[in-house]
């Protein structure tokens, strides 16, 4: 097992740059998972990482050997695939097993190595079965099993639950918390589900348009984001954001609003533009300077979103209560200023103290 | 059942008439006396639709003139140029379909056309080349420019290129090499294709009359089209020999053809397959 070094690394396909400059290093033993939008290169960073994909600048380190030019299947790593790639005409043995076929593992130690991938991942009862006769987690199990009996230095999952119903979903997801757990091994994990971000990461790398915004543990990323971007993408429903102007006096004054917000941070120059930040378990219901009317309620059970209007800015709060109001009622809200967070409107950078 | 139905079943039965009676004559006269033929046609009675008198004369007539190895020589030349057509093709559509090359597309349009030309329109210079190489009477003339073959090409990249490429991925990064791949992964996954290529190369060998008449002008080894065309002489016919030919001719294909077509339709068909 070793931890996973990129250094400077691009990607372009001609002129488009899909990874532009990433650092990130990875400790031995650590699950990192790679969230970000559609199309903002997370699947790319795996492949890159994997060997898929050729490398346009940069260095990839495994175990600080540089593998940057070296073949996929001399890596150390082990992909399973979003669609599993599981080949149909083989029986969930001959798929564990065919890197051993191919690599020409002597026949005891294969057998024994499959046997014990098997029995770690409940499969020892399918092993005769071929993939269409399996369910879509067992499936997942066997692409899991495929890359266990490798025994690789990195694991690679890309969006290895995105093909799974909502049950399933989340009963895999305990079972890779569980198995990273038990095998210790590097595990990165690409996702565009932030829950699966934050259920399963030791730390997340959040992308955008192929840069890395910010990289943390995930409570630590969800109190404390770095720039708007980040802020916005954890949590659901995301933070409420709010353009403000800073008044002369320092107080914040919101666009198209007429009252005025105490700051969180002090001396900010009057006139300049900030965005206020405010998670939606955070806005206060009842008695507060913002005046907004309700648009909908969401009654989840154990708790209540409210989506409200102020002044034509969307702002959600989340209740632990139930709450009986309807659309069109009038509000007031307030945003405690201790839980509110400020970022430059035109960087979208957080502005700290 | 009313009259307007049982008009549509008598112009089926006539239609199907008018398409079965050529074949079944022709089945029944295999199995007649050659002056016998055409004995009952001019003029016309039901006796000219039955084996009638019966004789399997012509049969053993076919074998005592040699058609027994002309059917050896026909299966061997169709044989091999399936067995190594499938070889050829299938690794051709494999580079087309998954690796990046410069000029990709124009030789893949050049393999598209090449498929589309009639074969007689390249006869001559393909006899001057097989002529330069030597091969004119020589079974490697029938084989060797068979073997590439643009539609089995194309049918092989269709398929290969359709396969999720995550399998190649994943097979790459257990180790494979590309022709493990190609022989693990994706030969398995094509065999409906495997079987309709080769089908088609067998038959194109079958059906081959111009090319063996041209590249075997000595005559020693002979092919089935070339065998059958010499049952008819320059002053006689033997009618019932050429007919008992033809039907074996066209029964070895089908023996191989009926066990298959699923698959056969299936290739020809495959570009919507799953993985």
């Amino acid at each position: 097992m070793s931890g996973l070094n990129l250094k400077a690394l691009r990607k372009a396909f001609g002129p488009t740059e899909i990874i532009s400059g990433v650092d990130l290093e990875i400790a031995d033993g650590e699950l990192i998972v790679f969230v970000g939008p559609s199309g903002c290169g997370k699947s790319t960073l795996l492949r890159l990482i994997a060997g898929l994909e050729s490398v346009s600048a940069g260095e990839i380190l495994i175990g600080g050997r540089d593998v940057t030019r070296v073949d996929p299947a001399r890596r150390g790593v082990a992909m399973v695939f979003q669609s599993y790639a599981l080949f149909p005409h083989m029986t969930v043995r001959q798929n564990m097993g065919f890197g051993m076929r191919v690599n020409r593992v002597p026949k005891a130690e294969a057998a024994e190595r499959l046997q014990k991938a098997a029995a770690l991942l409940q499969l020892t009862e399918l092993l005769d079965r071929k993939p269409a006769q399996l369910s879509g987690g067992q499936r997942q199990r066997v692409a899991i099993g495929r890359a266990i009996v490798r025994d690789p230095q990195v694991f690679l999952f890309d969006e290895p639950l995105s093909n799974l119903d909502a049950e399933l979903r989340v009963q895999m997801r305990a079972e890779l918390a569980a198995l990273h757990a038990r095998l210790g091994a590097t595990m990165i994990y690409v996702t565009h589900d932030q829950v699966e971000a934050m259920t399963l990461a030791d730390r997340i790398v959040v992308l955008r348009a192929g840069r890395v915004e910010q990289v943390g543990a995930p409570l630590h990323l969800y109190d404390d984001p770095d720039n708007l971007f980040v802020a916005g993408f954890l949590g659901s429903p995301r933070m409420n954001f709010l353009t403000a102007e800073v008044q002369p006096d320092g107080q914040l004054r919101p666009l198209g609003l007429d009252v005025d917000l105490p700051s969180p941070i002090a001396g900010l120059r009057p006139g300049r533009r900030v965005v206020i930040g405010c998670r939606p378990e955070h806005v206060e219901i009842g008695d507060g300077p913002l005046a907004a009317t309700v648009k909908t309620v969401e009654q989840l059970g154990n708790s209540t979103f409210v989506h409200a209007d102020c002044a034509g800015t969307p702002i959600a709060a989340e209740l632990q209560e139930r709450w009986g109001t309807r659309a069109d009622a009038a509000l007031r809200l307030a945003l405690p200023t201790e839980k509110t967070q400020l970022f430059d409107a035109e960087t979208g950078l957080r502005i700290r103290q | 059942m009313s009259l307007r139905k049982a008009l549509i079943y008598m112009a089926m039965v006539v239609v199907a008439f008018l398409f079965v009676a050529p074949l079944w004559w022709a089945i029944l006269s295999s199995f007649r006396p050659n002056d016998a033929i055409f004995r009952d046609l001019f003029p016309f009675t039901p006796n000219a639709l039955l084996p009638e008198p019966f004789s399997l004369d012509a049969y053993v007539a076919i074998f005592q003139r040699g058609f027994g190895s002309i059917i050896a020589n026909t299966l061997l030349v169709a044989g091999l140029t399936t067995a190594l057509g499938l070889v050829v093709n299938a690794l051709a559509g494999y580079a087309f379909a998954l690796f990046e090359f410069p000029g990709k597309s124009a030789v893949l349009g050049v393999v598209v056309v090449s498929f589309m030309l009639p074969f007689e329109a390249i006869a001559m210079p393909l006899y001057s080349v097989v002529s330069q190489l030597g091969w004119i009477d020589h079974v490697a003339a029938l084989v060797v420019p068979s073997v590439a073959n643009g539609l089995a090409v194309f049918l092989f990249y269709q398929f290969f290129r359709e396969v999720p490429k995550d399998y190649y991925e994943a097979a790459r990064l257990e180790g494979a090499g590309w022709l493990r791949i190609l022989w693990s992964v994706y030969v398995p996954l094509s065999l409906p294709t495997c079987i309709s290529a080769g089908l088609m190369l067998f038959i194109f060998q079958w059906e081959a009359f111009l090319w063996p008449l041209l590249a075997m002008p000595a005559q020693q080894f002979k092919v089935i089209q070339v065998g059958m065309a010499a049952f008819q002489d320059q002053y006689t016919t033997a009618w019932n020999q050429l007919f008992g030919a033809a039907v074996i001719t066209a029964l070895i294909p089908m023996l191989l053809l009926i066990p298959l077509q699923r698959y056969y339709v299936q290739g020809l068909a495959g570009s919507g397959i799953k993985g």
